[in-house]
């Protein structure tokens, strides 16, 4: 192993609060080497981001850093500011998670892009544009030379993320720390982001930093991987091992925790990792795991220590290399839903349209001429097609997924069915009765049986009002439960949403974001009703807590005989919890299928690059095949002749795609795909599913 | 908390003023003229020689009585128009923003003149009038804060349970709403002191002989270079009003933050 360019030893980072001292990362040692990418990937909470900005000096005064950062040779703990301004940018260079304020919206990218060559390395300003549109094309850009005079935000968020990253390597830096660089991004888009650092490290031999949440972006890029918990290294090694032969059980939980794409793992519940993450002010006095660790003994009420061999790899666990597999979830075994093919469907939308107008000044006023004479403008409004021309059934007790990137129209497609937003056409069977154009109080049946979960658990709840009195209302309104039996109504609706009854009291901020959502669902719950929207209802939790979550959903659907419609941008959480798959794509559904039809050929050219990019957690898992898609989300604006993906579909035969709405094709009942390339030549794709998951 | 302890003072002081003043406030002695502060007079006498220390305290009455009673009907009108032009946007949204527009076009005493110019003055006149020129920063305040939150999921979640919109507006949107329109009003209190103070000023307000400190500055106006503590003391209270009122302004930010309460939890 050669010298490493950047090393962490025993870095510690406090804080002082008004309960005492909270210790944000506590004697983490790592190193990056050059051609070296290091993935430290932890849950919300665990400090990784802190590393990041601690490297980079960007942490505020009240910060309390001991132990050391070297880059080179250049001890960072302590530098002055005009040093570290120096080294900032020229030789490590930083990559924020959001692209869309990471840039500056009124500087044009090129001048963005040139800024750190004038202040760095004192080039003239042409000059130093140059260079920045060299760099625009070197990360894949097309034209830079135009796309250097463009404001950020005429381009789309993958392009803006690309930007970013030219300014990061303008400089020709050493060190590139990445901090979530993907999160914000739609899986496709993500997956050329990927192959762009991975292609930027070998072409330049750049070490990487990368900081993330996600164990298959991990899979993707890392060489090495360092796995923190709480402020802690629990594991570090190198990705093969780490990955597949993990040591710590905390890395053990967290694998076991994602949902699986392969049919054999949609079969069997996750296994979610229990308990609550540790305050950080005071935290467990051994093993800061051990609360929540199913290996728990007595040993290890001792602190434990992070052995590291001199393979470089290690946990911070006396049991390490001895410990069996995660254990299996304790509840009962998934049952596959009996497909109700032949009765009616719960809810059946038909040729459901959702347009909205949007004013934009940007579009360009048309003058006209008002009373034959008088100059009259008028903004040219562009028509939004967010559902258009959708049909789908749910049926009884089913889960129909819904998966589709942002701006798919797929949240839209989930409140439009729940009336919350009104159709603009298109008919809308609740049971079998028209609701599409129901007066507003008219609903109220639908109000009672149909409900929705929210993606964000800060928002969905009223922030002045008692968890219990939030679902209490809601039992008020549509159910006939007396005054003095709603109290306990609520209670056990907090049970059986696997929350304490002394819940009922509490405000939103008390709870923890899993807790939130649990609330949410119990509220859901509270009308006694048949169908529910889940709109990315664990999109914004933790790995190990989306578990518990999916688990929940799923057990209700299975006790209450509930109906789903799951709306989620992540392929695998769908696969995992849904009989049925839709795939939306800018307003339509391009395939839709039961679950496994869906995943398995023949597939639409769009379902096959989604499930192309998923990153998977399993090394060694490759996929056959890679897709790329060209470019970012399409136009939803306007008159659509034709296929709405042929702009970036990689199998488009040319003007009919373009031109002609695509025939649905039907290979098994049930399953239908709309696409214009003849059924034989879609069987042809090879699987994108993981070959076996060993 | 300093502004709520000076400003619950001065409510007292306000309301207890005819039992604790040493003089009645329209006690006129023409042998005592334009005396400096003294022993007798702590504050000095007017050009009628009441006593300037009474009258400063009457006035806090009217003063006060004026900047809380006009903001109250500033909320009264302009919460409900902020609330419902801000959750039901479109036409409606259009009308009450364009009508608060055009009373925002006027400069604020002149939109006070022109409500009290044309029927002869009185004291609720002049706190409907006052209240009136506030209403259009008030409904802007509440519709923005509106608009917000009525995208926010629990506004989508009580839809979806099929809530009344009378509902939805007083029981998920105003409570939540109303830290940031309670601090605007605190700020409200002082400039509808002022302006009261302004039209009692140009005569529209309080009538002679009551006391009210914009009369009082302006009776003393033409005297200022021979008896300027007559223009002084009630510049001072208003003075310490507006300060008071906008501390507790800065404390009710800072109490009504949610955020605030975390740790108690």
């Amino acid at each position: 192993m050669t010298a490493p360019l950047l090393t962490l030893d025993n870095l510690t980072l406090a804080y002082q609060t008004g309960r005492g001292t909270l210790r944000a990362l506590n004697s983490v040692s790592l190193g990056v080497g050059a051609g070296e990418t290091l993935a430290v990937v932890g849950e919300s909470g665990s400090g990784k981001s802190s590393i990041a900005f601690a490297t980079m000096g960007l942490l505020g005064p009240e910060a309390a850093i001991s132990g050391s950062i070297r880059f080179d040779g250049t001890e960072l703990v302590g530098l002055d500011e005009a040093s570290r301004r120096d080294l900032r940018g020229r030789s490590i260079g930083m990559v924020f998670q959001d692209p869309f304020t990471s840039l500056n919206p009124s500087l044009r990218v090129g001048e963005q892009v040139a800024e750190p060559l004038v202040y760095h390395q004192g080039l003239t300003r042409p000059a130093a544009l140059e260079r920045a549109i060299a760099a625009l094309g070197e990360v894949g850009l097309p034209s830079p030379r135009e796309l250097a005079s463009a404001y950020p935000h005429q381009l789309s968020g993958g392009m803006q993320q690309r930007v970013l990253i030219a300014s990061a390597i303008v400089c020709d830096p050493r060190i590139l720390i990445l901090d979530e660089p993907t999160t914000a991004l739609d899986v496709t888009v993500e997956a050329q982001i990927l192959d762009l650092l991975d292609h930027l490290r070998r072409s330049r031999g750049l070490g990487m930093l990368f900081i993330t949440h996600n164990l298959g972006v991990v899979n993707r890029i890392a060489d090495r991987v360092c796995v923190l918990y709480a402020g802690q290294v629990v594991e570090i090694g190198a990705k093969e091992a780490v990955l597949g032969r993990s040591s710590h059980p905390y890395t053990k939980g967290l694998l076991a925790s994602l949902p699986q794409l392969s049919a054999q793992g949609r079969s069997q519940r996750i296994a979610p990792i229990p308990g609550r993450f540790p305050d950080l002010v005071d935290p467990p006095p051994g093993c800061i795991f051990a609360p929540r660790c199913p290996f728990a003994e007595e040993k290890c009420a001792a602190p434990q220590a992070l052995t590291v061999d001199d393979t470089g790899s290690g946990a911070r666990c006396w049991k390490s290399g001895r410990l069996p597999g995660w254990p299996q979830a304790d509840t009962a075994p998934r049952v596959a839903q009996p497909a109700g093919a032949g009765e009616e469907p719960l809810l059946r939308a038909e040729h459901l349209v959702k347009r909205y107008r949007r004013g934009r000044i940007g579009g360009g006023i048309a003058w006209t001429r008002k009373f034959g004479v008088l100059p009259w403008p008028e903004v040219r409004a562009e028509i939004v097609n967010a559902v258009d021309d959708i049909s789908i059934d749910v049926r009884r007790g089913e889960t129909l997924g819904l998966v589709g990137e942002s701006g798919s129209g797929k949240s839209t497609l989930g409140r439009t069915v729940l009336r919350l937003i009104d159709p603009s056409a298109g008919r809308l069977l609740f049971e079998g009765v028209d609701v599409a154009a129901a007066p507003a109080d008219d609903l109220q049946d639908l109000r009672k049986r149909a409900q929705i979960v929210f993606q964000n658990p800060d928002s969905s709840l009223n922030p002045r009002r008692k968890v219990g009195d939030a679902i209490a209302r809601a039992v008020a309104l549509q159910t006939n439960v007396p005054r003095e039996g709603r109290r306990a109504h609520v209670e056990d609706l907090l049970d059986r949403v696997g929350l304490p009854r002394s819940y009922y009291d509490r405000y939103p901020h008390q709870l923890s974001g899993g807790e939130k959502q649990r609330v949410g669902i119990a509220r859901a719950l509270a009308t006694g009703p048949d169908f529910i929207v889940c709109d990315e209802p664990v999109s914004a939790l933790d790995v190990s807590v989306q578990a518990t979550v999916l688990n929940l959903l799923d057990e209700l659907r299975d006790d209450l005989k509930l109906s789903y419609l799951f709306i989620s941008h992540d392929l695998s959480v769908v696969a995992y919890i849904a009989d049925r798959i839709a795939v939306m794509y800018s307003g339509r559904i391009c395939e839709i299928g039961d679950a496994k039809d869906v995943l398995s050929p023949p597939y639409h050219p769009y379902t096959q690059a989604l499930l192309s990019a998923v990153p998977l957690a399993t090394p060694g898992a490759e996929k056959s095949e890679r897709i790329r898609l060209r470019g970012d989300r399409p136009p939803s604006e306007g008159e659509r002749s034709g296929c709405v993906f042929h702009t970036r579909c990689p199998r488009a035969l040319g003007d009919i795609c373009a031109t002609t709405m695509p025939p649905l094709q039907e290979p098994r009942p049930g399953h239908r795909i709309a696409c214009h390339l003849p059924l034989d030549e879609l069987m042809r794709a090879p699987s994108a599913l993981p070959a076996a998951a060993e | 908390m300093i502004g709520s302890a000076v400003l619950l003072l001065l409510i007292v002081v306000a309301v207890a003023a005819p039992w604790i003043v040493p003089y009645r406030f329209d006690e006129m002695s023409i042998l005592n003229r334009l005396k400096p502060p003294s022993l007798r007079n702590w504050l000095g006498t007017d050009e009628f020689g009441r006593d300037v220390f009474s009258r400063t305290l009457i006035g806090a009455r009217l003063s006060l009585l004026m900047g809380f009673a006009a903001t109250a009907v500033s909320l009264a009108i302009g919460v409900p128009l902020g609330l419902w032009a801000g959750y039901r946007r479109g036409r409606v949204d259009e009308i009450v923003m364009r009508s608060t527009d055009v009373l925002l076009s006027f400069p604020p005493i002149m939109l006070g003149l022109l409500l009290l110019a044309v029927t002869p003055p009185s004291l609720w006149k002049m706190i409907v009038a006052v209240g009136i020129v506030y209403v259009p920063s008030t409904v802007r305040l509440t519709r923005s804060v509106t608009l917000d939150l009525a995208g926010e999921e629990f506004v989508q979640a009580a839809r979806a349970r099929g809530e009344r919109t009378s509902y939805i507006l007083h029981a998920e949107i105003l409570p939540n709403a109303w830290p940031p329109i309670m601090v605007e009003a605190s700020l409200r209190v002082t400039f509808a002191i002022l302006l009261g103070a302004a039209l009692s000023f140009i005569g529209l307000g309080a009538q002679p002989p009551s006391s009210d400190w914009g009369l009082m500055i302006a009776e003393a106006r033409p005297l200022i270079d021979r008896a300027p503590w007559v223009a002084i003391a009630p510049g001072i209270a208003m003075g310490i009003t507006v300060i008071a009122v906008n501390l507790l302004g800065d404390g009710l930010r800072e109490a009504l933050d949610p955020r605030m309460h975390r740790k108690g939890g």
